[in-house]
């Protein structure tokens, strides 16, 4: 049987056809359907698992992680940054091993196009020895995830699978297979030398991991010099991944007077990558190019430099994502420039920027924070709300819960110095503040910080498609669990002020956000939380709830400023192609009608339709 | 077996990515392999975004430069940029009211007032490929994308609403032929 699927539908599907019952994530691009399609295709099937939606990715690891150390078969999945998130569990695991199976999900995004770094996660796996799959279809995915399983349980060692974008959110048609409903019990063992090694322990653990390491390297099931047809070729290209399949597809498009220049050799283990293909190849060609996304895992493991070209000497550029392009660059260097197909790409005019979408709430917020806080630094985070820097709302953006830190951090190098201090305001959201920002939040207090928390909260996690949070206690396969409202989270880590406002409120806010910074300066002031109530409109109930108005812009009284535009970049707000003042309009297909707008313009030409 | 390489392009929201699912669900029902890729994440906010569709014997989604047989453009901004992925002798077909440098007015349909005429706001992808279904370079005719659209509709009120936008589209292409 087949099935149409996305690259993570079919992984999710992989992980169940291999008796997969346990998955853990935290959603992000390129990873976020992963969980959703294993929770639904084993409702389909009638088989019995558990899907959660963790707060991070930590706690996705050590609770996969956990369910494998009493048989089971699991998973944590996570986009590539997350991983960093999940470190500290993901390299001490490696050396606790598993004796059920555990495979960790790490999904890159080489560009990049949804993320703060390109970093490889093969590379992460090499630094936690972790072995790693890199499958280059939809297809290939769904095999290998089930693969990674198999050959974790058989080391007892967590398995990597790694996909990028491009596989993710690739679609193709998928051979299924059944999906077993066998269900495990759980065993637990009690061995605390194992599972709470001390550091005696840990070093004999390391041995052993490097032990197995060792076998694996040798394993013929991972020779990819093997696989393809020896031959005379002067050029060898070695590659894993979506980097293996666009190189592929590339080599089949050039004439055969070309294309027979090179052989093709798939890694399907980058890492540990196997000893004896590499000295093969060295040995077989004249040179090697290796083509792997986006760091240099198999070129460090090679050897041999003076042969091998890819990223280290230049063949390959060390950022963005692979293009056929580049790989055509890389083969003409080998080729001395002979190659037929085309590499200089036109210089194109940039794309359209993202911006947040029509009636979001947090455009309001972020337009209040700036008419309440003009001058203020405002230290945000990373969600849609992001997107606040299109508005000028926005000054830096670290990483996962930073805002709070930072905001804190702001507050401290200021009140050491002898001007005085800006109002500074931490932006947050709620998936993101239950992710990693409480423990920041009860340091900033615990510190004395004084600053504005800005909780845009729109119950939900919307950059990455709506999945909730726990402030509603919905969970990841629709059950109810408890709530925990923000404010309650708020009020235990120690914070007094606190004020829940409707951001479609614009007076009232601006008010809030002006009344909080003042209050945080005062001796008994400190943190003041301002909760910007009001749910994401791509949440098909918020959206019927909207009472919507239809909106028009006066040609008499638009002069065409542009501060409309620039000050609130909605995008039903449009500048009229047609008109050589500039005036604006309103796109009718694009406006939900919120009235947000209404009062923006300095000259009143925005109005309702009566 | 049909071979051919689409590249739709747009804005996040405009339907680039449905439009995408539905030149593979018609590959699927005319029996032919296929790999697409969709934009997902930031760029989903209004941002440029494009989808490729490869039909045939392929391994990656991902569409060369002067490779694309077909472009289909739902934002007439995302024309110039995309451009070059169109092989030579390939087809640019583009929802636009304005000329376009080299590209022949019969290649360019005012698909989002159409769809506004007639009520359809949200079918504006589907009005398009509607008119796109009728021209000879498009890989697959037009009763194969009507089946389409009823396979992947999900409720029979969207089924009757997209057909007639699919519908819509097509008369166009015949008026102005």
């Amino acid at each position: 049987m087949q099935q149409v699927m996305l690259g993570n539908e079919a992984i999710a599907r992989g992980l169940l056809e291999k008796g997969c019952t346990f998955a853990y994530a935290y959603p992000g691009t390129p990873s976020s359907e992963i969980l959703p399609a294993f929770i639904e295709q084993s409702r389909n099937h009638g088989v019995s698992i558990h899907g959660h939606w963790s707060v991070n990715e930590k706690i996705a690891l050590e609770s996969a992680f956990t369910a494998a150390m009493t048989g089971m078969r699991s998973a944590a999945i996570m986009k590539q940054v997350g991983l960093n998130v999940a470190a500290d569990a993901f390299l001490s695991s490696a050396y606790l091993g598993v004796t059920g199976a555990l495979v960790i999900i790490s999904a890159d995004d080489p560009g990049p196009n949804s993320s703060q770094t390109e970093q490889d996660s093969r590379l992460f796996a090499m630094l936690a020895k972790v072995p790693v799959f890199d499958p280059a279809t939809p297809e290939e995915a769904s095999i290998f995830a089930g693969r990674a399983l198999d050959l974790s349980e058989e080391l007892g060692l967590p398995v990597m699978l790694r996909p990028t974008a491009t596989l993710c959110h690739a679609r193709q048609n998928i051979n299924l297979k059944e999906i077993p409903n066998q269900p495990r019990q759980p065993e637990f063992v009690r061995q605390p030398q194992r599972w709470a090694a001390t550091p005696k322990h840990r070093f004999l653990q390391h041995q052993q991991l490097n032990q197995k390491l060792l076998e694996l390297a040798a394993d013929p099931r991972f020779d990819f010099a093997a696989k393809a047809e020896a031959n005379s070729a002067p050029y060898g290209i070695i590659a894993s991944g979506c980097a293996w399949s666009l190189t592929a597809d590339l080599l089949n498009s050039l004439p055969d007077a070309e294309s027979r220049q090179f052989i093709l050799y798939k890694v399907e283990l980058p890492y540990p990558l196997h000893k004896n293909a590499g000295r093969t190849l060295l040995k077989r060609h004249e040179k090697l190019l290796v083509i792997e996304e986006s760091m240099p895992v198999i070129e460090y493991q090679m050897g041999d430099q003076e042969k091998i070209c890819g990223r280290l000497d230049g063949s390959i550029p060390d950022a963005g994502a692979l293009t056929p392009e580049i790989i055509v660059l890389a083969l003409n260097r080998l080729l001395e420039n002979k190659l037929s197909a085309k590499s200089d790409s036109v210089t194109a005019p940039p794309g359209k920027r993202p911006s947040l979408c029509p009636g979001c709430p947090h455009r309001s917020s972020f337009y209040a924070l700036k008419k309440a806080l003009p001058k203020g630094i405002y230290a945000g985070d990373i969600g849609c709300y992001t997107l606040g820097i299109n508005l000028g709302a926005l000054d830096s953006c670290l990483c996962m819960g930073a805002s709070i830190s930072q905001a804190g951090s702001f507050y401290q190098t200021f009140a050491q110095g002898d001007e005085d201090i800006p109002p500074i305001t931490a932006i947050i959201g709620d998936s993101t503040f239950y992710h990693s920002g409480i423990p920041a939040l009860v340091n900033a207090r615990w510190e004395g910080s004084r600053f504005v928390l800005l909780l845009v909260d729109n119950s939900t996690t919307a950059m990455t498609g709506n999945q909730p949070t726990p402030a509603a206690g919905l969970r990841a396969d629709g059950s109810q669990g408890p709530a925990l409202k923000l404010e309650t989270l708020l009020k235990g880590c120690g914070i007094e002020k606190i004020t829940i406002v409707d951001p479609y409120q614009q007076n009232e806010m601006i008010n809030t956000i002006k009344e909080a910074w003042q209050y945080a300066q005062t001796p008994e002031g400190g943190i003041a939380a301002v909760i910007a109530r009001r749910g994401c409109l791509m949440i098909p109930a918020e959206r019927q709830q909207l009472e919507s108005l239809q909106i028009s812009i006066s040609d008499d009284d638009c002069t065409g400023c542009g501060y409309c535009i620039k000050a609130f970049e909605c995008p039903a707000l449009v500048v009229r192609t047609d008109d050589p003042e500039n005036r604006v309009t309103i796109d009718q297909v694009t406006c939900v009608g919120c009235g947000q707008c209404l009062d923006i313009c300095p000259q009143g030409a925005i109005n309702i339709i009566e | 077996m049909t071979d051919c390489k689409l590249l739709i392009a747009g804005l996040g929201g405009q339907g680039v990515v449905f439009l995408s699912r539905l030149i593979s669900q018609a590959a699927l029902l005319a029996g032919d392999d296929f790999i697409t890729y969709e934009s997902h994440g930031m760029a989903m906010r209004g941002g440029s975004v494009s989808s490729q569709v490869k039909i045939g014997n392929y391994r990656s989604p991902l569409i060369a430069l002067e490779s694309a047989d077909i472009l289909l453009v739902l934002a007439d901004g995302e024309y110039e940029r995309n451009q070059q992925f169109v092989r030579p002798g390939g087809t640019c077909l583009v929802n636009s009211t304005r000329p376009l440098t080299g590209l022949a007015q019969e290649n360019r349909l005012g698909a989002t007032a159409i769809a506004l005429d007639h009520d359809l706001p949200k079918a504006v992808n589907l009005v398009f490929s509607g008119w796109a279904a009728q021209h000879p370079a498009f890989p697959y005719s037009f009763e194969l994308m009507q089946e389409a659209v009823k396979t992947m509709a999900v409720s029979p009120a969207i089924e009757t609403a997209n057909l007639k936008a699919l519908e819509i589209g097509r008369q166009q292409y015949l008026m102005a032929s």
